[in-house]
C-alpha cells in the first residue's frame, strides 16, 4: 500500500471523491493501492488503481443464496469509478479448487480470473451478458472491473407475476419464456466458442433495471468432466426453465401440505434427477402446460432416458414449443 | 522358447443371440475370426490422459507437474498390461502402447479418432458403470462410444 502516486495528488483525489459521493464521505486519509493481492486488507475508502484510474472502494458483495446471505466475499468489492463516478464491481484475483457437491454427485470446480476474463472479451458487444474488462495490477494479478447492473434477478422478478400460476402461464410467462429463448442462445453463444458458464443459476440473471433486458453475470466458476463438456450447463439451464414454467420451485414437500391429492400421483419418475425434492413434471400440477413443453422439462426429470447433449438440441425444443403459448400480450 | 500361458479369470463362454438373418451371420462370422484359429493378433493399447483446461491450473508448473504425475502412472499401468498380455501368450511385438494427452472436449471422440487411424476392426473398453444423474452431468464416455462406433468396430464393453 502507497500514499498517493504523482498522477493523482492527495487533493485531486479527494476532490474527485467529494464530487462523486459527497463532501462528507472524504475519508482523512488517502490509501492508494496497486498491488492487489492481500485483498482482505483492501477496505472501505481505500483507492485502488488500475490502468491508471483510480476506484474508490466501499463495500465487500455478499453472497446471496442458499441462506448464506451474509457471507461475505472479500475478494469482490463494490467500487465507484473516480474519474466517471460511475459505479462498478471489482473481483480481485481469488483462485480456488475445490470438490463442489449437488445432490449426491461431486464435481471438480475451479475458479479463474483467465476465464472470466475471456469471456467479459467476447461478450463485450453483447448486451445479454455483465460487460466490463480486466486489468493486470503492480503484482501481477488479474482484476476484472463490472459495470454495475441495477435490478433483479430474474428469479425474483417472476415471482409477483400473475394472480394465480394459471394467469401467470398464459400472460406473463410467454414473455419470460422468450426472454428464456433469449438467455439461452447467449449461452450458446459460449458454447459455440468452446466456453462454458460453468455456474450457471436464476440469481446469475439480472433483468437490468435501464433496459429491461436478462443479462447473465458471474463467468468465473469452471467445471472439469472428461465426456460431457457442456453437460452441467445444460442441466442448469433445465433448473431455470422448470421454475421459470412453475412461477418458483414445486417441492413434494409443499405438495404433501397444500395438496395431498396430487402430491399422491407423483411418482419417482417425476422429480428433477438431481433434487428429488422438485417436481419437474408439472403438468401433474398445472395441466394447461402444453405436452411439448413439458416434454421438455421431463429431459430434466429422474424418469428420463433422454437427455441434452448440446444446446441446439434444448434450443431447438424450445423455439418448436413456443408457438403454443400464444402471444406476450 | 514357449511358455505356459497364464490363467484367464474369463471363460470363454459366448452367449450368441441370432436370429438367421445376415447381421446374425456377421455376428458370427466375427466371433469366428476373433475365436477360431489363425490370424495374427494385433492389440493397440491406447492411454487417454484428459487434461483439465488451463484455467483450472494456478501455474504452467503446477500444470506441467499434473501432466507429469499422470504420465507416470500411465506408462506404469502400460508396463502393468503389457505384461499381462504377454503372459496370456500374445506376442509381445503384437503389442503397442500409446499415451495420447491433451484437453480434449470428449475422450469418446478422441478413441473414434484413434480407432479410425488404426483402422481396428474391435473397441475393447472397461465400463465403470456410472449411475443415471452421472451420466446426465459427466456424459458417458462408454455409452457415447456405444451409439457413436457402430459401423467401424465391434464393441467390447467390460463391466
Amino acid at each position: 500500500m502507497t500514499t498517493a502516486t504523482p498522477e493523482f495528488s492527495d487533493d485531486y483525489l479527494r476532490s474527485r471523491i467529494a464530487a462523486c459521493v459527497g463532501e462528507d464521505r472524504v475519508p482523512k486519509q488517502i490509501t492508494v493501492i496497486t498491488d492487489t493481492s492481500d485483498f482482505y486488507r483492501i477496505d472501505y475508502d481505500d483507492i485502488v488503481l488500475l490502468n491508471d484510474r483510480p476506484y474508490f472502494i466501499r463495500n465487500n458483495e455478499r453472497e446471496g443464496r442458499f441462506g448464506i446471505d451474509e457471507q461475505q466475499k472479500f475478494w469482490v468489492k463494490r467500487a465507484i469509478d473516480l474519474i466517471d463516478g460511475s459505479t462498478k464491481i471489482m473481483k480481485l484475483t481469488f483462485l480456488e479448487r475445490f470438490t463442489a457437491r449437488v445432490g449426491e454427485l461431486s464435481f471438480e470446480c475451479y475458479r479463474s480470473p483467465k476465464k472470466e476474463a475471456r469471456i467479459l472479451e467476447l461478450v463485450r458487444n453483447d448486451d445479454r451478458f455483465m460487460h466490463g474488462f480486466s486489468a493486470v495490477d503492480s503484482a501481477g494479478n488479474l482484476v476484472r472491473v463490472l459495470d454495475f447492473i441495477q435490478g433483479r434477478t430474474l428469479a425474483d422478478s417472476i415471482l409477483a407475476l400473475g394472480t394465480s400460476h394459471e394467469d401467470y402461464f398464459l400472460n406473463h410467462f410467454p414473455g419470460v419464456l422468450d426472454e428464456f429463448i433469449d438467455l439461452v442462445n447467449a449461452i450458446k453463444l459460449l458454447h459455440d466458442h468452446g466456453e462454458i458458464h460453468g455456474d450457471i443459476r436464476r440469481d446469475h440473471v439480472i433483468r437490468d433495471f435501464r433496459s429491461g433486458r436478462c443479462r447473465w453475470i458471474d463467468f468465473d466458476f469452471g467445471y472439469f468432466h472428461t465426456e460431457s463438456r457442456f453437460g452441467y450447463d445444460l442441466f442448469s439451464l433445465g433448473n431455470i426453465l422448470v421454475y421459470l414454467a412453475a412461477r418458483g420451485d414445486v417441492t413434494v414437500q409443499d405438495l404433501r401440505q397444500c395438496a395431498p391429492d396430487v402430491a399422491a400421483c407423483i411418482r419417482p419418475e417425476d422429480v428433477n434427477i438431481i433434487f428429488n425434492n422438485r417436481l419437474v413434471n408439472l403438468r401433474k400440477v398445472y395441466p394447461y402446460i402444453p405436452e411439448p413443453l413439458n416434454a421438455i422439462l421431463l429431459h430434466f426429470a429422474a424418469g428420463s432416458e433422454a437427455y441434452y447433449e448440446h444446446i441446439d438440441e434444448l434450443l431447438a425444443d424450445l423455439c418448436e414449443s413456443r408457438p403454443l403459448l400464444g402471444q406476450v400480450p | 522358447m514357449t511358455s505356459e500361458a497364464t490363467p484367464c479369470s474369463f471363460r470363454k463362454d459366448l452367449l450368441i443371440a441370432v436370429d438367421g438373418s445376415e447381421n446374425s451371420d456377421r455376428a458370427i462370422e466375427y466371433v469366428a475370426c476373433m475365436l477360431g484359429g489363425g490370424g495374427q493378433v494385433s492389440i493397440s493399447l491406447l492411454h487417454i490422459i484428459s487434461v483439465p483446461p488451463d484455467d483450472y491450473f494456478h501455474t504452467e508448473s503446477e500444470q506441467k507437474a499434473w501432466i507429469e504425475e499422470r504420465e507416470k502412472a500411465a506408462i506404469a499401468a502400460g508396463e502393468r498390461h503389457i505384461r499381462r498380455l504377454i503372459e496370456a501368450g500374445i506376442p509381445e511385438t503384437a503389442v503397442h502402447y500409446t499415451i495420447r494427452k491433451g484437453t480434449f472436449p470428449s475422450v469418446a471422440e478422441v478413441i473414434l479418432a484413434e480407432l479410425k487411424k488404426s483402422g481396428a476392426s474391435t473397441l475393447v473398453i472397461g465400463r465403470r458403470g456410472i449411475s443415471k444423474k452421472e451420466e446426465f452431468i459427466y456424459g458417458s464416455t462408454s455409452n457415447r462410444l456405444l451409439h457413436a462406433a457402430k459401423g467401424s468396430a465391434a464393441l467390447w464393453v467390460v463391466e
